[in-house]
């Protein structure tokens, strides 16, 4: 399994799931039209509440990120990844560029780091209003 | 008719003139894996125990499966229950315990008794009284699970599980409810379980219900914030009242918006720093122990 979840961080595990599904998809990791593994599977070998699963594929499958095909399975929606990974080469700039601005205000890795959770978080939460 | 596997309502219960239940309520969705957490005392046990009707209540209502009042024998064929104290007959080895209990539940599932006695690992020749307290809530777990419930409660049936077999036992219920849709409500003391597995939360304390719902809501919900107080302001604003002081720092839980929260305290001399993501054990402690 390529995933690997933290359910102690304070963000909800589904997001985390779909942001895990997303990089995949973004660094070629996953292309379109590759199988995801079974709802029951991604629950049991990470350990993770079945329905939260469920939440991150209705979640992602919402995000046009996927297609579930009844009986079949989760796949990679098509037209999903080739022009992006040239965007994630593009916003690696952009990160890197952000994190060295803040490291100048004399922000510390961990501040960093809660400072993009909590955004993401709040980004989120407002696209959902 | 609701979707709560489980609905508790207003349960009340005195032990010497102490309350050990205060209108204790709270509903477990069915399908969910509910954990029901809370500090030594705040009637975890008893309340499971009134679900099961084997302690009673002086006030208020359950409801189990949609069926009102007390669980009945027709009840007790769809739940199956794990209690604190894990102890089983003395005069019997453990697989002469999995056959008497098989004996007692027409939907005994055989073939996952089969596999589970292998997966956990359950010595059946060794007589109940010989084994461990790990063994012991393994055998217990196999006892529940194998009666083909569908709703399992669970009194801290992780209770003296090393890490190899928690992992296990935690797969086992995961797997329960992806391929049988059953409901789990399981106390436990580890929130690092509840984050786990769980979708849904139950926090008690002082016999009652502090926090309640979904996890996801939970964690979005709940924020550490750090503020920072101005160098001319000495007393702390009565909305912080609690929080804990570090110098000009402090620090508390909040489920408020932090933009509201900092527009709000801005004009009384407070800046908010950051606001986190909360862990379980944050919220726990903010609802419990301050």
């Amino acid at each position: 399994m390529i995933f690997r979840i933290n359910p102690h961080s304070g963000v909800p595990m589904y997001l985390q799931l779909v942001a895990q599904v997303r990089h995949a998809v973004e660094t070629g990791a996953l292309r379109p039209g590759d199988q995801l593994p079974a709802l029951r599977k991604v629950a049991e070998d990470m350990v993770m509440n079945p329905n939260t699963v469920a939440k991150a594929y209705r979640e992602m499958e919402h995000a046009g990120l996927i297609v579930l095909r009844q009986g079949a399975g989760a796949f990679v929606a098509q037209g999903q990844a080739h022009a992006e990974p040239r965007a994630v080469q593009k916003g690696r700039t952009v990160v890197r560029r952000a994190v060295e601005a803040l490291r100048d205000l004399g922000l510390d890795e961990g501040a960093i780091r809660r400072l993009v959770d909590t955004t993401l978080a709040e980004i989120h939460e407002e696209a959902k209003r | 008719m609701t979707d709560a596997a489980i609905r508790v309502r207003e349960l009340r219960k005195t032990y010497d003139g102490r309350a050990v239940l205060d209108r204790m309520s709270f509903d477990v969705p069915r399908g969910s894996i509910c954990g029901l957490v809370g500090p030594n005392g705040a009637g975890k046990t008893t309340t499971l125990r009134v679900l099961m009707g084997f302690a009673s209540a002086e006030t208020g209502s359950t409801a189990v499966l949609g069926v009102d009042g007390p669980m009945t024998p027709a009840l007790l064929q769809r739940v199956a229950f794990v209690p604190e104290a894990k102890d089983l007959y003395p005069f019997a080895r453990a697989g002469e315990m999995i056959r008497l209990t098989r004996g007692f539940y027409a939907a005994w599932d055989h073939a996952l008794e089969a596999a589970l006695v292998g997966e956990l690992e359950i010595p059946l020749r060794t007589w109940c009284t010989k084994l461990s307290k790990g063994t012991l809530a393994r055998l217990w777990l196999l006892l529940a699970l194998c009666r083909g419930a569908e709703l399992l409660i669970l009194d801290e049936p992780t209770d003296g599980l090393d890490p190899v077999a928690l992992d296990r036992v935690q797969r086992l219920l995961v797997r329960q409810v992806a391929d049988r849709g059953v409901t789990v409500l399981f106390s436990t003391h580890q929130l690092g379980e509840v984050e786990q597995i769980a979708d849904h939360l139950v926090m008690v304390h002082r016999g009652r219900c502090v926090v309640e719902g979904s996890l996801d809501d939970i964690r979005q919900r709940y924020r550490v914030v750090r503020c920072l107080l101005d160098d001319e302001r000495n007393d702390v604003p009565a909305a912080l009242e609690g929080w804990r002081r570090d110098g000009r720092f402090l620090t508390g839980v909040s489920s408020d918006d932090p933009t509201e929260m900092a527009e709000r305290l801005v004009s009384s001399g407070v800046q908010v720093l950051d606001a986190q993501p909360a862990s379980l054990k944050d919220v726990f402690l903010d609802h419990v122990a301050r």
